[in-house]
C-alpha cells in the first residue's frame, strides 16, 4: 500500500466513523479502533492514538450543529464533564499498565452491556417520570429541544444527576483507557439514568466527548501514541461525517435511532471480544 | 432568574432553556477551531504525500506500524517544541500535520476555558466553579503529560 492509498483509505474510515458517530453520540472510536486493528493490522496503541484524536473532531464539528439546533443540553454536558475528565486521566494512566489484550476484553464487555441495556429500555414517552432531584433543580439542569420528526418543541426533566456523575467518571475512565469517546456509556448514562432524551443524550455526548478526549489526548501525546500522519486523514474524514451525520439527527425516528445505536455496539462488542480472545 | 428549589414537584418547574448567547460563543470557538486545525491536518497531509523525502519516511513509518506493542514504530515526527519550530521553519508536512493535531486538541480546552469567562459574565456562581475545575483538570493532565 502506497502512502496516498493509505491516506485516502484512513480518510474513507474517517468518514463512515464521523457520520456514524455523531448521529449515535458517539465519537467513532467504537469504527476507528476496530477498524484501524482488525482491517488496517496497526499496532493498537497508535490505532488508540490517531481515534482520540479523531473523536476530537467528531465531538467538536458535531456539537457546532447541535448547539445551533438546541439539541444539546450544554449546562448538563458541563457539569458531568467534572466526572469524565477525571476519569479520563485516571483511564488513560491506567492504560500504559495493562496489556492490549485485556484492552480489548474491557472494550468489548463494556460494550456488550450498555448495547443490551439500550436495546431493553422503552422509550421516553412509557416511561414513569423520573424521581425529583433537587440538585438537577438547583443547577437548572432541565431542558427542552426541538423534535422535527414529531414537529414540536419536547421538555424533559433531569434526574439522578449524582448517579450521572458516577456513571461518567466510569466512561471517561473507559474513553482515556480506550481511546474512544465512550460515547457508548455516555449515551445510556443520561438516557436511561438521568432521564434525558435519545436524542438529546446523544447531542449532549457529542458535546461532551471532545473535552473528555482532550484530557487523555494529552497524556498519550505524552506518549508518542499519536502519529500525526495516521491520525490527519482520519481527523479530516471524521469532521466531514461528522458535520454531515449531524444534519440528519432531527429528523430521525428516536425508536430507530436506539435500535441503530444497540446494533452497532453489539457489533463491535462482538468483533472485539473475539480479537482479545484469540 | 430561579433560585434554589427545595421540594419543587414535577409540574412545578420551567425547564431552562440554556444561555442562548454562551451556546454561540462556544460553538463559534469550536467551528473555528475545528476548521483551523483540520485544514493545517490537511495541508501538512498534502505536504507530506508530495514532498519525496518525508513520503518516504511516512511509508517507512507505516510498515513498522504493524510490527506491535514490543516493537514501536520508528518516529519520524518532532517531539518538542523546538523540534516542531525547526520542522515547520523547513516546511517539513509532518511536523505542519502535527501541529493540526495540536490545535485540535487545544479546541476543547478553548471551548472550556470561553464557558468559565461566559459564566462569570453571566455570574452563574456554580458553573463558573464547575467549568473552572474542568480547565484545571484538563491542563493538569497536559502537565502530567
Amino acid at each position: 500500500m502506497t502512502p496516498l492509498d493509505l491516506t485516502l483509505a484512513l480518510f474513507g474510515v474517517g468518514v463512515v466513523a464521523g457520520a456514524l458517530g455523531a448521529l449515535l453520540g458517539l465519537g467513532g472510536g467504537f469504527i476507528l479502533v476496530p477498524a484501524l486493528t482488525l482491517v488496517f493490522g496497526l499496532n493498537i496503541r497508535l490505532a488508540i492514538g490517531a481515534s482520540i484524536v479523531a473523536v476530537i473532531a467528531t465531538s467538536s464539528g458535531a456539537a457546532v450543529a447541535y448547539l445551533r439546533d438546541h439539541m444539546a443540553n450544554m449546562r448538563v454536558g458541563m457539569f458531568l464533564e467534572l466526572a469524565t475528565t477525571t476519569g479520563a486521566v485516571s483511564g488513560a494512566v491506567l492504560g500504559s499498565l495493562l496489556v492490549p489484550r485485556a484492552l480489548y476484553i474491557i472494550f468489548g464487555l463494556a460494550l456488550a452491556q450498555s448495547g443490551v441495556a439500550v436495546a431493553r429500555h422503552k422509550s421516553v414517552e412509557h416511561r414513569p417520570p423520573p424521581p425529583p432531584d433537587a440538585l438537577a433543580d438547583r443547577l437548572r439542569l432541565h431542558g427542552s429541544y426541538p423534535d422535527a420528526a414529531r414537529g414540536r418543541t419536547v421538555s424533559y426533566r433531569v434526574s439522578r444527576s449524582k448517579l450521572g456523575l458516577g456513571l461518567m467518571y466510569v466512561a471517561g475512565a473507559l474513553s482515556g483507557l480506550l481511546g474512544v469517546g465512550s460515547g457508548v456509556l455516555k449515551v445510556p448514562a443520561m438516557d436511561l439514568a438521568m432521564g434525558l432524551p435519545i436524542k438529546v443524550s446523544t447531542a449532549t455526548s457529542n458535546f461532551m466527548i471532545g473535552v473528555t478526549a482532550a484530557a487523555s489526548a494529552g497524556v498519550y501525546f505524552g506518549r508518542d501514541d499519536i502519529d500525526p500522519l495516521i491520525a490527519a486523514p482520519i481527523a479530516v474524514g471524521v469532521l466531514l461525517g461528522a458535520l454531515g451525520g449531524a444534519r440528519m439527527l432531527p429528523g430521525v425516528n428516536p425508536r430507530r435511532l436506539r435500535l441503530l445505536f444497540a446494533l452497532v455496539v453489539l457489533a463491535v462488542s462482538v468483533d472485539m471480544l473475539v480479537k482479545g480472545a484469540t | 432568574m430561579n433560585s434554589p428549589d427545595h421540594g419543587v414537584g414535577w409540574a412545578g418547574v420551567n425547564p431552562d432553556e440554556g444561555t442562548p448567547a454562551l451556546e454561540g460563543a462556544v460553538a463559534t470557538v469550536l467551528r473555528v477551531g475545528v476548521l483551523a486545525s483540520c485544514g493545517v491536518i490537511a495541508a501538512g497531509t498534502v505536504l507530506t504525500l508530495v514532498a519525496r523525502s518525508s513520503r518516504d519516511a511516512a511509508a517507512h513509518s507505516l510498515r513498522g506500524l504493524r510490527r506491535g506493542v514490543l516493537h514501536p514504530a520508528p518516529l519520524h515526527f518532532p517531539h518538542t517544541i523546538s523540534g516542531l519550530a525547526h520542522g515547520l521553519a523547513h516546511g517539513d508536512g509532518p511536523s505542519l500535520a502535527l501541529l493540526g493535531v495540536l490545535l485540535l486538541i487545544a479546541t476543547p480546552v478553548l471551548r472550556v476555558t470561553v464557558s468559565v469567562v461566559g459564566y462569570v459574565l453571566e455570574r452563574d456562581r456554580a458553573f463558573v466553579v464547575i467549568t473552572a475545575v474542568v480547565l484545571a483538570i484538563l491542563l493538569a493532565s497536559f502537565a502530567l503529560a
